[in-house]
Order: structure tokens, then C-alpha cells, then sequence
């Protein structure tokens, strides 16, 4: 996965963010400006803070693991096997920013994203006397997108 | 695609096999031999039969098939009047294929999300590849007396 943006320029977006907000009560003053810079790029050199992609990135990295997991996993029975394969544990590093293109997929293609979705929201939406039946876990769990506006 | 289904497993293209199928997502190997074809089974993440406890043992297979009437038998060999299934494991005894024997003899199995196909024997899924799903660890058996 490629970064789009530097540490620095990061903070620089996070600058530009604030001043740009009129709404904001965050008043940043000219003179401390750099200082704040400053300071964001000292917490995002030393911290584990996932950094921003640009979001065609993120959708061509998925669609390249989803395609491959499918495909690497598709003479699989185990259930374990399947979500423990590097490529669809890779997808569940991407995090929340790839919730979106998980339920689009799940709409076209429904598959079983359900233990992912389960790693990255930590809630599960699906009826236990449902587990397994793709379409149920499916209709469940595109429902809590809706309500949430993922979709 | 053959080709396919022979490229992971070896033992299958001299196994007399053919497909029946198409390809689905929506039930395994363990559905197709307890006969089901709207569901997966799996005691991890899917369905499984409450009479079974959810943990990836051979005994766990035994018992969420002796809750559809199965009991452990000494092969695959045919008997008239008798269903049978095959379990296999990997080489660390983790399970993962199930295989049903029809009337004719002929074996029949889903494929994980490929297609259900018939083959001659069981062992033609056999085998410590990549792909294959080890061995036959455990045949099952119960009357087709309804």
C-alpha cells in the first residue's frame, strides 16, 4: 500500500483543516501555526497512528486482495483456513476505511466478508440460528450498514 | 473447469471423475455430505449442529454426524443399505474435507467454493499438497432405512 501523503504533509492537511473550518471554536493564531505543525509532526513520527491513503488506493488494494483471496482460497472448506489467509487478513488491517468497499462487494457479491466485518466493527449483527446462510448473514449485516450509512 | 480441480488435486484426473455443479459460495463439502445445499458448515464462524462442540476436532465431526445418525465404521467400502461419509485432516489431524458415498459406489464431494463433483474413490482428494486435503482420517455410516 502506497501513502499519499508524507508525515509532513499530513500535518500540513491537518493544518489547513482547522483554519479552514469557520465553524470551528479551535482558533489557531497565525503566530502559533507552525508551532502546532510542529507538534503533529513529532506525535505522527513517534506514534502508531495509521496514516491516511488516498482512497483509490484503497479500493484497488482491495479489489486486488479480495480477488486474490477468492481465488487462493476457493478449494476451502475451513472457515479458519479462509479468514486466516494472509490476503484477507491484510484486508482487515486496512481497517475501517475499507467498510465501505466490504458492504459494496457483500451487495454485488455476497461472500463471506462476515468474520471481517465482525474483526473491524467489533459488533455482529447476525442471528445465531443464521450462521453460515450467506444470504441471511448478508441481508443482517447490509441492514446495519444502512442504519449506519455505509450505504 | 477440469483443469482446474485437476491442478489442486493430482490424484483426482485417475479417479474417473466428473463435475456436478456449478461453482457456490454458499455451501461446503460438510453441508454437501450432511445434505444440505443452502448453508455452510464449519464449527468455526458458520453453522454447526448444536449436538457437536465448536472446536476443529475429528471427535467434533463425529458427533455433529452421529446427531444425523452416523456411527464410526472400519472403511469406505460399500454396503447395501448404508450411506457412509469420509472425514479428512491434515497432518496435524485438523479437519478438512468431508466426502459422501452414493449407492453406486462413487463418491461425491463439494469442493470448497468450486463445484460438487463425482470421483471413484476417496482418496482421490488425498494427499499433502497445497491444495489437497490430506487423508482419510474417519469413515462414518448409517442405515438408508428411513
Amino acid at each position: 500500500m502506497q501513502l499519499a501523503l508524507s508525515i509532513s504533509d499530513f500535518a500540513e492537511e491537518i493544518c489547513k483543516a482547522v483554519e479552514q473550518s469557520a465553524s470551528s471554536e479551535i482558533a489557531v493564531a497565525n503566530a502559533n501555526r507552525d508551532l502546532l505543525k510542529d507538534r503533529l509532526i513529532k506525535i505522527l513520527s513517534t506514534r502508531s497512528i495509521p496514516l491516511p491513503v488516498n482512497a483509490t488506493d484503497i479500493e484497488q488494494t482491495f479489489q486486488r486482495l479480495a480477488r486474490e483471496w477468492k481465488e487462493e482460497t476457493a478449494h476451502l472448506s475451513s472457515m479458519t483456513k479462509m479468514v486466516m489467509h494472509p490476503k484477507y487478513q491484510r484486508i482487515i488491517g486496512m481497517g475501517p476505511a475499507v467498510l465501505p468497499l466490504l458492504f459494496r462487494d457483500l451487495q454485488k457479491n455476497p461472500d463471506h466478508w462476515f468474520w471481517a466485518l465482525q474483526a473491524i466493527t467489533e459488533e455482529d449483527p447476525t442471528r445465531p440460528e443464521d450462521l453460515g446462510d450467506v444470504p441471511k448473514m448478508t441481508a443482517s449485516w447490509l441492514k446495519w450498514a444502512e442504519e449506519r450509512g455505509y450505504l | 473447469m477440469p483443469a482446474r480441480l485437476e491442478s489442486l488435486f493430482s490424484n483426482l484426473k485417475q479417479a474417473n471423475y466428473k463435475i456436478t455443479s456449478e461453482e457456490s459460495r454458499w455451501y461446503n463439502c460438510t453441508a454437501f455430505a450432511a445434505g444440505e445445499t443452502h448453508r455452510w458448515w464449519w464449527p468455526i464462524g458458520a453453522y454447526w449442529p448444536e449436538q457437536a462442540p465448536r472446536h476443529e476436532t475429528i471427535e467434533s465431526f463425529i458427533l455433529a454426524f452421529r446427531a444425523l445418525g452416523y456411527a464410526p465404521c472400519d472403511d469406505g467400502a460399500l454396503e447395501v443399505g448404508y450411506e457412509k461419509v469420509a472425514i479428512y485432516a491434515d497432518e496435524s489431524g485438523v479437519p478438512t474435507h468431508m466426502a459422501r458415498q452414493l449407492p453406486s459406489g462413487m463418491w461425491t464431494s463439494k469442493c470448497g467454493s468450486l463445484q460438487d463433483i463425482e470421483h471413484e474413490t476417496s482418496e482421490a482428494l488425498a494427499g499433502f499438497g497445497p491444495s489437497a486435503y490430506g487423508v482419510v482420517v474417519r469413515f462414518l455410516k448409517r442405515s438408508m432405512q428411513k
